[in-house]
């Protein structure tokens, strides 16, 4: 009996509550986040997938002003007969002006919520995230998914890095390390990768170009996709000679030497790439060996010299994209290192570069 | 004849009774609660943590062992007038009463902020506390065995970590050794980790229940090494993942990590993790529930222990009621810690005294 009476409770207790109907809520996929011309409000844009089937458009494009970005959610569902809810977002799209003035307190706002998760994907878009988004692009009518696509494509072709909201935040937190994000533009009746967004704390200060993205990614870490397209100076030739390196696998090591003065720290960093080499119209034979070789080490001074200019401007931006704090940290002692003020120090120190480029084949006709 | 007569306690039981037990809610925060007391690399200290653990249950042992083998409470009842008895089974029972809920308004607490902001607490909790009541109309001996099967289920959380390493560092580990920490080597921080720990004092409850082949002690002892490397390993898991600074801002480290697993199919996994984490926080619930009607059936004679049960569920989730925002549940989480940790300590040196007093006598 007492079995029975609970089974009722049991039964009875199961209700309807926090319902989230699939037709009835409107899930934002992509979230753009500017300033108003006067700097003095944010103005928020959301793409939402139309389910509409005679609606004529394949989403629903809501912008709102507001103070924060709660209260632009809340207003934002009162422009639409669905609630707006954030549970799907997948792309923050950070107007350049506003990545300029500091993201900290939406990010901050982000975490809060656990409705964001924290693999929603953070990027910056060069001149306003509304103008990109609101953009009918005719060859990709579902904007969001269009932009969610082409950032992870690029991002796992190591172009530009995988940024979601966790490794923003961490980057965004840790001493010795700045937070990188990709920078996307809007193209004619498209969107394309702009590069790498170098921030300074929470701060956007400067980008990469895209064809410097991969120099950056052979400093940044281990990788295996890809390709490089480089230009090579030959004395033997008039022209540039062209290059197409293919298929990279990238080995990165960092080794630091320590000085008593933090200015005199010394950071060699050790690149070890390998690929196969698609295009190449120089003077070398390549399929002899010692033309090969001699392309390999041609190869790797042109990596090396690309790589140095990359570091010097992040030296110059005092921005650690590549983490080279934490590196160091590691070999400090705490005192040592809690006395200094990386950012200061970060500008000073020497940098080298080392690139050993090996071939791997030259396609299959030589 | 009651089941637990004709069966016995298989070591392997208890030593997965011992894991869910010790770890449930308060995983969740642990690895923020050691970067905030110990600094850099904390996660030594839960080493020295479990070190007091395996003396608590040491002490637990020489009770059993200089008590020839009788059950505590018969140990209690020879030595103790009633009027003392009677006020320290009270407290006893209302402690672990309180360490129930605490837990279950907890694991309710967060399921709420996760998945079901709007709907009312006390109905949450009454659908969680209707299942330890299913659970408390069997012998212990098949709760013990439930919390076996359960332990499988806990364990697939254990294997979707692995879904993380890939965003593991060395580096954000750092050299240093209890650096940076918020509130350096707080006594309150430092009581609120080893309540992480316990549980494991349910082990001298269940000495009526065991046979020789039980190996009792052992398997806690295990079951309690078995937690250490969980807790550990979870704590790393967290240094590496977070870094440092971001670990101190995350209130449920562990459980926000679990959300950036994705699979093809499956997005949010936090949603199935805490999930999973209903049946640690069950078999906990459960055995607290359990522990404190044993104390009160050595102070009442009820014919019918349901009553038992139902009232100090009910009486339970009435004295919780005050307690509702984060800050309260942390209060309280702290109090029935710190409550908890002085019954699992006190009553078994108070059992030793008494029984040194007695042999002392003769």
């Amino acid at each position: 009996m007492k079995k029975c009476v609970l089974l009722a409770l049991f039964i009875f207790l199961v209700g309807c509550t926090d319902q989230h109907i699939v037709e009835n809520v409107g899930f934002v996929q992509a979230l753009g986040l500017d300033m108003t011309e006067e700097q003095s409000e944010f103005l928020i844009s959301a793409v939402v997938p139309q389910i509409e089937p005679d609606a004529a458009n394949d989403r629903e494009f809501l912008t709102t002003k507001s103070d924060s970005d709660k209260e632009a959610m809340l207003s934002l569902s009162r422009q639409s007969n669905r609630q707006i809810e954030n549970g799907q977002l997948r792309n923050v799209l950070f107007g350049e002006e506003t990545a300029k003035n500091g993201v900290l307190e939406q990010i901050n706002t982000m975490n809060r919520d656990p409705i964001f998760g924290t693999r929603v994907k953070v990027s910056v878009v060069r001149g306003k995230a509304y103008e990109l988004l609101s953009e009918p692009y005719t060859q990709h009518p579902q904007v969001s998914e269009y932009l969610d696509a082409l950032i992870e494509k690029e991002s796992r072709l190591h172009m530009a890095p995988e940024t979601r909201l966790h490794q923003f935040t961490r980057d965004l937190y840790e001493k010795g390390i700045d937070p990188i994000a990709p920078l996307i533009k809007r193209g004619d009746d498209k969107i394309a990768l702009d590069g790498i967004a170098l921030f300074r704390g929470d701060t956007y200060v400067d980008k990469i170009d895209p064809v410097d993205a991969r120099i950056f990614f052979f400093l940044h870490g281990n990788f295996s996709a890809g390709a490089v397209h480089l230009q090579l100076e030959d004395d033997r030739i008039e022209k540039n000679v062209q290059l197409l390196f293919d298929s990279i696998r990238n080995k990165q090591d960092i080794n630091v030497m320590k000085a008593d003065n933090p200015e005199d720290i010394t950071i060699d960093i050790n690149v070890h790439i390998k690929g196969a080499l698609l295009e190449y119209n120089g003077p070398l034979d390549i399929t002899e060996d010692k033309g090969l070789h001699e392309l390999e080490q041609q190869l790797g001074q042109s990596v090396e010299k690309r790589a140095q200019r990359v570091i010097q401007k992040l030296q110059a931006k005092q921005v650690d994209s590549l983490g080279l704090g934490r590196r160091v940290k590691n070999h400090l002692s705490y005192q040592q290192w809690n006395g200094m003020d990386w950012h200061k120090v970060y500008p000073q120190i020497n940098v080298h570069v080392h690139v050993k480029a090996d071939i791997n084949d030259i396609g299959v006709y030589s | 004849m009651n089941s637990f007569e004709t069966e016995k306690l298989h070591p392997i039981h208890l030593i997965f009774l011992t894991y869910m037990l010790q770890s449930s809610v308060l995983l969740f925060s642990l690895p923020r609660q050691v970067a905030e007391v110990f600094g850099t690399n904390g996660w030594v200290m839960l080493l020295l943590f479990s070190g007091l653990v395996m003396v608590n249950i040491y002490l637990f042992q020489l009770v059993y062992e200089k008590g020839n083998e009788k059950p505590i409470f018969d140990l209690l009842n020879d030595a103790l007038p009633g009027w003392l008895r009677y006020p320290l089974y009270l407290v006893i029972a209302c402690v672990w009463a309180f360490v129930a809920i605490v837990i279950a308004k907890q694991y309710v607490f967060i399921i709420q902020i996760i998945s079901f902001p709007t709907t009312p607490h006390y109905y949450l909790l009454m659908m969680f506390l209707s299942m330890p009541v299913f659970l408390l109309m069997y012998p212990v001996y098949k709760i013990v065995r439930v919390s076996s099967v359960f332990f499988m289920l806990a364990a697939i959380t254990i294997m979707l970590t692995a879904f993380v390493w890939h965003e593991f560092s060395f580096d954000r580990l750092t050299m240093f050794l209890f650096k940076e920490a918020e509130k350096p080597f707080d006594i309150g921080g430092m009581f609120d980790i080893y309540s992480s720990f316990l549980g494991y004092e349910a082990c001298l409850l269940l000495i009526p229940y065991i046979t020789k082949h039980s190996r009792l002690f052992r398997s806690f002892y295990i079951g309690n090494g078995f937690t250490t490397l969980i807790f550990v390993y979870t704590t790393v898991l967290c240094m590496g993942f977070y870094s440092f600074e971001q670990l101190k801002h995350v209130i449920y480290p562990t459980l926000h990590f679990f959300s950036y697993i994705e699979f093809p199919f499956l997005i949010r996994v936090e949603n199935l993790v805490y999930s999973l984490f209903l049946v640690k926080a069950l078999v906990t619930v459960t055995f607290f529930y359990w522990m404190s009607s044993e104390v009160i059936q050595h102070m009442f004679r009820v014919s019918n222990v349901f009553y038992i049960h139902m009232g100090i569920i009910l009486l339970s989730v009435i004295s919780m009621s005050p307690f509702s925002t984060r800050q309260e549940m942390e209060q309280a989480i702290s109090w029935a810690g710190r409550a908890e940790m002085a019954v699992a300590f006190l009553l078994p040196l108070f059992i030793l005294f008494l029984l040194g007093r007695k042999k002392v006598k003769t």
